[in-house]
């Protein structure tokens, strides 16, 4: 099938063709390389709490989640709590209005109102008593809540046009409904629309940095504190907490079911050579299984091939 | 960080990372490379025969036949449109731990990806095909037989004949292999060295917000993209000069 008069073009193509099946580079065989004690079954998906459930439950992996997002997707799941109960899996939720002063054209006014409803008593206790197949997901933690004071009234004068309150917050608020419980009152008493833009912790930050979210419902405290002390983010308060749960295949080859050192389920993991999927998207999920990992002393990806084009 | 800067910011990390051959861009996109070249060979090898097989073959004369025919070709356009995602959930549901070929355990593997984006060019390099020898002159077949080539010589040339179509047929279907997203997502699950190709990096670094360095990515993708397609131009031959 020589292009008449032309071979020379079929030969370029031809050249081409081994070069898109092997690539330019070396294979990604050399990627996982040895970590001390997890030897290339440590795997970053860079995805959320729903995907990385998927894929754990396909490769009889172990896991860091919420309970929440777990509980919400558990039936079909082959996966178990296995270590619960420990102070270092505990996850605090911030919600942080963005500063106008950076991005004027954000609904500062509703934001700050948002905050002051969400901290509030009634809210409060609307968060504590949403249950989830009989499971209580999010415990209130606000400083109103903790003061015992009084709830929360709208201002009496309504703005007349309908507002809209762009919240960028974490797929765990979302997928477990609880936003959706709290939001409808806050929406009818300021004749406004809230927004809501789920995803990791990570981009709702950014979401916030560049002024596209008028307020953030996030959990990461150092993250939080950075984004607040660089000027982003105005009246950081405390929402509430749910807990981080280690999850694992039910037969549990690592054996740490009932451990409550969170720590050292995770050198248990290392040392059985098992399957850990991280979510690795830079969500708070992902960095306080980072936080695990640094106090059980075990670095999974070395600083090299942590997946940034900066650094 | 301002928009515009980003862009910026983006292209100078861009021209750094392909220049200086940065080891977590050179795995990304020699896997993308690999994953893609062999989906669009094997989507090459089925979908120019089958296009050509339905531009030129007719199933007969009656009106059943040729209702047939228009209904089989109306779901050869559909699929040109088929979501990708719809390809990636049927794939995941055929290769999950659960699924009826689950025990080749490919879900989350390179070879997933290529499975999905075979299905997904298929219909666009098997309909363009289709479109381009039909718009050969059929009386250049008549006279091929004539003059005595048999049935598969005359195919052959009319594929010749229509190579500036049947290339942009495979040019488009690896555009639509290369930028594709949600299957490789989901049917390889964007793990670490294993199965991160070049647009779920993309949504990966955008969801940590990690803007400017995604931006840059795409920059990359889009520079392998003119590239490749520039030397599947020369397949056309002079038409375009």
């Amino acid at each position: 099938m020589v292009i008449r008069g032309q071979p020379w073009r079929l030969g370029i193509l031809l050249g081409l063709l081994p070069l898109l099946v092997t690539g330019c580079g070396q294979g990604p065989d050399s990627a996982t390389e040895a970590v001390p004690g997890l030897e290339g079954r440590y795997q970053s998906i860079g995805q959320g709490m729903g995907a990385t459930l998927t894929l754990a439950n396909e490769k009889k992996g172990y896991t860091l989640s919420d309970r929440g997002t777990f509980l919400a997707r558990r039936s079909g799941l082959g996966l178990v709590v296995l270590v619960a109960g420990d102070p270092l899996l505990r996850n605090h939720y911030g919600v942080i209005a963005v500063n106008p002063e950076r991005h004027p054209k954000v609904n500062s006014g509703l934001a700050l109102e948002f905050i002051r409803y969400l901290t509030s008593r009634d809210t409060q206790e609307m968060i504590g008593g949403y249950a989830l197949g009989g499971e209580v997901l999010f415990h209130p933690d606000s400083a109103d809540w903790k003061a015992g004071r009084s709830s929360y009234r709208p201002p009496e004068t309504p703005t007349s046009g309908r507002e809209r309150l762009v919240l960028a917050t974490t797929t765990s608020t979302a997928d477990s409904g609880l936003l959706a419980q709290i939001l409808p009152f806050f929406e009818r008493a300021h004749h406004a629309e809230a927004l809501v833009i789920a995803v990791g912790t990570g981009q709702a930050i950014a979401l916030g940095r560049n002024g596209d979210a008028d307020v953030i419902l996030v959990h990461a405290r150092d993250l939080e504190d950075r984004f607040v002390a660089e000027g982003y983010g105005v009246n950081r308060q405390d929402v509430m907490y749910n807990d981080f749960v280690v999850l694992g295949p039910e037969d549990d080859p690592a054996g740490i079911a009932g451990m409550t050192d969170a720590a050292a389920a995770f050198r248990r993991i290392a040392r059985a050579g098992v399957t850990f999927i991280s979510r690795g998207d830079g969500s708070g999920t992902h960095s306080r299984e980072m936080t695990i990992w640094e106090r059980a002393g075990i670095e999974p990806v070395p600083r090299e091939r942590r997946f940034t084009l900066s650094g | 960080m301002a928009a515009i800067e980003i862009l910026w910011q983006a292209l100078v990390q861009a021209l750094h990372s392909l220049f200086t051959g940065a080891p977590v861009v050179r795995e990304i996109v020699s896997l993308s490379l690999r994953v893609s070249g062999l989906a669009l060979l094997l989507t090459t090898a089925i979908g120019i025969p089958a296009g050509a097989w339905l531009g030129l073959h007719r199933f007969g004369e009656s009106l059943v036949a040729r209702l047939g025919r228009r209904l089989f070709i109306a779901f050869l356009y559909t699929g040109m449109g088929f979501p990708p995602v719809v390809v990636g959930l049927l794939v995941y549901l055929m290769l999950s731990r659960t699924g009826p070929v689950g025990w080749l355990g490919w879900l989350y593997s390179p070879q997933a990806i290529v499975i999905a984006q075979t299905i997904i060019a298929f219909p666009v390099v098997a309909g363009f095909t289709m479109a381009a020898v039909t718009g050969v002159n059929p009386e250049l077949r008549q006279q091929l037989r004539s003059l005595g080539a048999t049935n598969w010589q005359a195919t052959i040339t009319i594929i010749k004949e229509a190579r500036f179509g049947v290339t942009v047929a495979v040019i488009a279907g690896f555009g639509s292999i290369i930028s594709e997203v949600g299957a490789a997502m989901m049917v390889g699950g964007n793990i670490t060295g294993h199965t991160r190709v070049l647009t779920t990096g993309i949504v990966e670094l955008t969801r940590m917000g990690l803007f400017a360095d995604a931006m840059a990515l795409g920059i990359v993708l889009l520079s392998i993209t003119l590239v490749i397609n520039l030397m599947m131009q020369q397949l056309q031959g002079r038409a375009l000069d």
